[in-house]
């Protein structure tokens, strides 16, 4: 109940500071994908159950939140995302700040690979600017955020795994 | 039968990516007024309390620095006030003098966005005004600054905006110095391309691109944004033209939106002239509609 309730509060932080007009971390238009970065940690750390289940609740969210025609894709994506990563856990150990950049960068950058080739439908000249233009810096972005934040996230799991 | 339960048992977590998966597909497929329907009722319940409490926790931190701010802006209006009061009194009796025609009005409401699309594109957001208050579907919104976009979807308490920068948007503008119609569409983040200028048209760099009235959503005169970039496209048979929207579009937190006395009219506006924004204000004040004034074709 503890470990439910702690993942919804996460999930409902993030989404609140995505969706906030403040533009919150915003630099130069591109801001860290806080709702992919939460979802890469859980999948991660809970498994590819959590991580499908989380993806797709978290990408509904979102679907619902964007332009109505897009309703499904980022549900879609995310629960990949998550199930994929869900995938891995146990067999990869991200210790090193380094270690978990490079993942979540990897990550970011192919989820937007993915998310734009098909919001795009394929149309390459707005595809490849948007790539160039947001989701590179993007991933870097999120990346860097990202790594830092894990930190922050390993300590609220201790909390909400605790026996109480 | 009891085969597949013992399957599904076995395989929980691929069924349950698997039913996810065709969940999500299913939701692509949907039909387009299903998905608006759908994320209507749920952004209308879910997303707004949310926002509502975000833009609260704004309003609390930003709450000493907008009153030091707001005191200094008495002061300066306090004068600016008598100025005005002398300049109406001339401009009346001028007006008196040559017969100008009564001025129409054009109503316009104030709105706060209160969320934005999370995508990192930002092609939609979220206001703080509704069919409650007068907003339609199709009606547009701007900044001071220039055209923000239109109205595509209205709940009781808040709407949906389409930005210039979303990739559904098309609007029918003009080159304010040639007077070169074209369609605004969005090139790719935060410019958009002046589409169907002829290969001889008249435009350059730093050509003011204003809105024409011909859509019937956005009246005339409204600025939109400065030519970037002339050129000419692959086909030959039209000019490309760059445009750079004249409001940042990432960082718009007000907005007006034109609730009336403009659609199916048009404001004539001189080009180079921003819309003159005045407060309306009556006694034990309510209302926060502002007016903004132009002459109408």
């Amino acid at each position: 109940m503890r470990k439910f309730a702690a993942t919804i509060l996460i999930v409902v932080a993030a989404l609140s500071l995505q969706m906030s007009p403040l533009n919150i971390g915003e630099i130069l238009g591109v801001r860290p994908d806080l709702l992919l970065i939460v979802l890469i940690y859980l999948s991660l750390a809970e498994g590819r159950k959590w991580g499908s289940v989380s993806g797709f609740a978290i990408g509904f969210v979102q679907d619902l939140y964007q332009a109505p025609d897009q309703l499904g894709l980022n549900a879609l994506i995310k629960v990949l995302v998550g199930f994929f990563l869900g995938s891995l856990k146990g067999r990869i150990y991200l210790k090193g700040l380094s270690e978990r950049w490079a993942i979540v960068f990897a990550v970011c950058f192919a989820h937007d690979l993915l998310y734009y080739l098909i919001y795009f439908s394929f149309r390459f000249p707005p595809f490849l600017s948007t790539m160039i233009r947001f989701a590179l810096p993007g991933a870097i972005y999120s990346a860097t955020v990202g790594s830092l934040l894990f930190i922050l996230l390993d300590r609220l799991r201790m909390w909400r795994t605790a026996p109480t | 039968m009891q085969r597949l339960v013992d399957l599904l048992v076995r395989y929980r977590d691929q069924s349950l990516f698997t039913v996810l998966l065709l969940a999500s597909v299913s939701m692509l497929l949907l039909r387009e007024d299903l998905k608006m329907e759908g994320a209507r009722v749920v952004s209308s319940v879910l997303f707004a309390p949310i926002q509502r409490v975000v833009v609260l926790a704004r309003d609390i931190v930003d709450l000493r620095q907008e009153n030091r701010r707001l005191s200094m802006l008495v002061m300066k209006l306090a004068y600016q006030n008598d100025q005005l009061a002398e300049l109406q009194y001339e401009n009346e009796r001028l007006r008196g003098l040559i017969e100008f025609k009564e001025k129409s009005r054009f109503v316009v409401l104030p709105a706060e966005v209160i969320g934005r699309s999370p995508s990192r594109v930002s092609s939609s957001v979220l206001i703080d005004r509704g069919s409650r208050d007068g907003v339609e579907r199709n009606m547009a919104v701007v900044t001071a600054e220039g055209v923000v976009g239109k109205t595509i979807d209205v709940y009781p308490e808040t709407a949906l905006v389409q930005t210039l920068i979303d990739r559904n948007s098309r609007v029918s503008c003009v080159v304010s110095r040639s007077r070169v119609v074209g369609i605004l569409a969005w090139h790719g983040g935060f410019l958009c391309t002046l589409e169907m200028i002829p290969e001889q048209g008249d435009v350059e760099v730093g050509d003011l691109v204003v809105t024409s009235g011909l859509g019937g959503v956005f009246p005339k005169g409204l600025r939109v944004g400065t030519v970037v970039e002339v050129g000419a496209e692959a086909q030959g048979l039209f000019r490309r033209v760059i445009v750079r929207v004249s409001a940042d579009l990432s960082k718009v937190e007000e907005v007006f939106v034109i609730a009336g006395g403009g659609l199916g009219e048009a404001l004539e506006l001189e080009p180079e002239t921003r819309p003159a924004l005045s407060t309306t204000v009556t006694e034990g004040e309510a209302e926060r509609s502002l007016i903004v004034e132009g002459d109408i074709e």
